[in-house]
């Protein structure tokens, strides 16, 4: 009896010997599974490259000398010569011609015009001016006889200009019918702005 | 008698163990075999992922498209002077990825991330002040033939795409990618650039 008992216990070990082999073998098969990786990159080739604005969205205004202005602050705004009339009258406009140039090379974008008062005083001159502004030296105007507010309302707008692209701005003024008498002896500045939006 | 008798049995006693010597040579002298092969065929389990994509939402995988991407990584060309694309606020690439099981027999489980191969923080560009990284603004849509798996995920919060179901030997994935830069992203960076990797993992379950 006692033989048979120490014979059975030597089976069982060999069977729980042989379980854990297995086990472990099996453990270590599925580690060891095939393994494979596929890398798509986007890019030029070139590290840190791919899809950017490798280059800067900058428009610019020609000044009368026919040099591009950044004139992105009050103080660099570009001074331009009026390119007809000379003083504000009612029936005779006062134009002035305003290039404006998406730098090449950059970004397309929408440049959208309006007018502001670069000296405002009390009871000024500026908020009694009718505007006509033409864009692009079109024949029929984008607005006309409209005051600054409406002119700035209407959204002028230059779709997608792309780098290199200049657009013609003409700024056409007059005084508002009857104010003649109000605007003697004053005096106002006209200021196009000019702003682009990347597309 | 009694004598005799105890004799006989231990005469036939040994001779019993004679005819059990005579069973065990019995035993010794037949022998027979039978072998079982078991053919490994090694050349068939091969376990192989390729790669293909386009800057095309149209775009389905031919023959010549598939790339082993690996180690070398499939580079998709974005424009057609092989230049960068150009991704200003507001702007949208869309593109389609693909995996194939490539195996001949094995299926695979597939998973997809998408990387940064060289993000550089906040860095910037010491004469503009502008940030040079740009992949952490992007935002990240991924569709599985119109099921959304991504949904305009921020670059930062994007986490690893798996498939429960195994991609049988030949079959293949094709992903609907978008990738965008929101209106919100602001003059700091101008003139940021990214590179994009979508690194398929596969493992043979």
């Amino acid at each position: 009896m006692t033989s048979r008992t120490v014979k059975r216990d030597g089976w069982k070990r060999l069977t729980l010997g042989l379980v854990a082999g297995v086990l472990v073998l099996g453990a270590g098969t599925t580690a060891a599974a095939f393994t494979d990786f596929a890398r798509v990159n986007l890019g030029t080739g070139i590290a840190g490259s791919g899809l950017g604005n490798p280059n800067r969205f900058d428009i610019a205004v020609r000044d009368s000398t026919g040099v591009l202005r950044d004139a992105d602050t009050p103080e660099t705004a570009v001074v331009l010569p009026l390119s007809a009339g000379t003083v504000f009258s009612e029936s005779k406009p006062v134009e002035f011609d305003v290039s404006v140039t998406n730098r090449k090379p950059g970004v397309n974008g929408n440049l959208t015009v309006s007018l502001y008062d670069p000296d405002p005083q009390s009871g000024d001159l500026f908020g009694t001016l009718l505007f006509t502004v033409y864009l692009d030296g079109a024949a029929t105007p984008a607005i006309a006889n409209a005051t600054a507010q409406q002119v700035n309302q209407a959204g002028l707008t230059f779709q997608d200009v792309a780098p290199g692209e200049q657009r013609a701005v003409r700024v056409s003024a007059v005084l508002a019918p009857n104010s003649g008498a109000q605007a003697s002896g004053k005096s106002t500045q006209l200021g196009v702005l000019t702003n682009g939006e990347s597309k | 008698m009694r004598t005799q008798r105890r004799g006989r049995v231990r005469l036939l006693l040994a001779t019993g163990s004679l005819v059990a010597a005579g069973t065990l040579i019995t035993a010794a002298s037949f022998t027979d075999s039978a072998d079982v092969d078991v053919a490994l065929d090694g050349s068939r389990n091969t376990f192989d992922i390729v790669a293909a994509g386009k800057a095309d939402p149209s775009w389905l995988p031919t023959p010549a498209d598939w790339d082993q991407a690996n180690p070398r990584g499939l580079r998709i060309i974005l424009t057609g002077d092989n230049s960068g694309y150009t991704m200003a606020p507001g702007s949208v690439l869309d593109l389609r990825i693909a995996a194939k099981n490539n195996s001949p027999r094995l299926s695979s489980l597939i998973g997809l991330r998408i990387l940064d191969p060289l993000p550089r923080g906040a860095e910037k560009n010491p004469q503009t002040g502008t940030y040079l990284e740009l992949f952490d603004q992007l935002v990240f849509t991924v569709s599985d033939g119109g099921k959304v798996l991504l949904d305009h995920v921020p670059a930062g919060q994007l986490t690893a795409i798996t498939w429960p179901d195994p991609l049988r030997a030949g079959e293949y994935k094709l992903l609907d990618v978008r990738v965008e830069l929101p209106d919100t992203v602001d003059n700091r960076w101008q003139m940021a650039a990214t590179d994009i990797q979508f690194n398929f993992e596969a493992v043979n379950p």
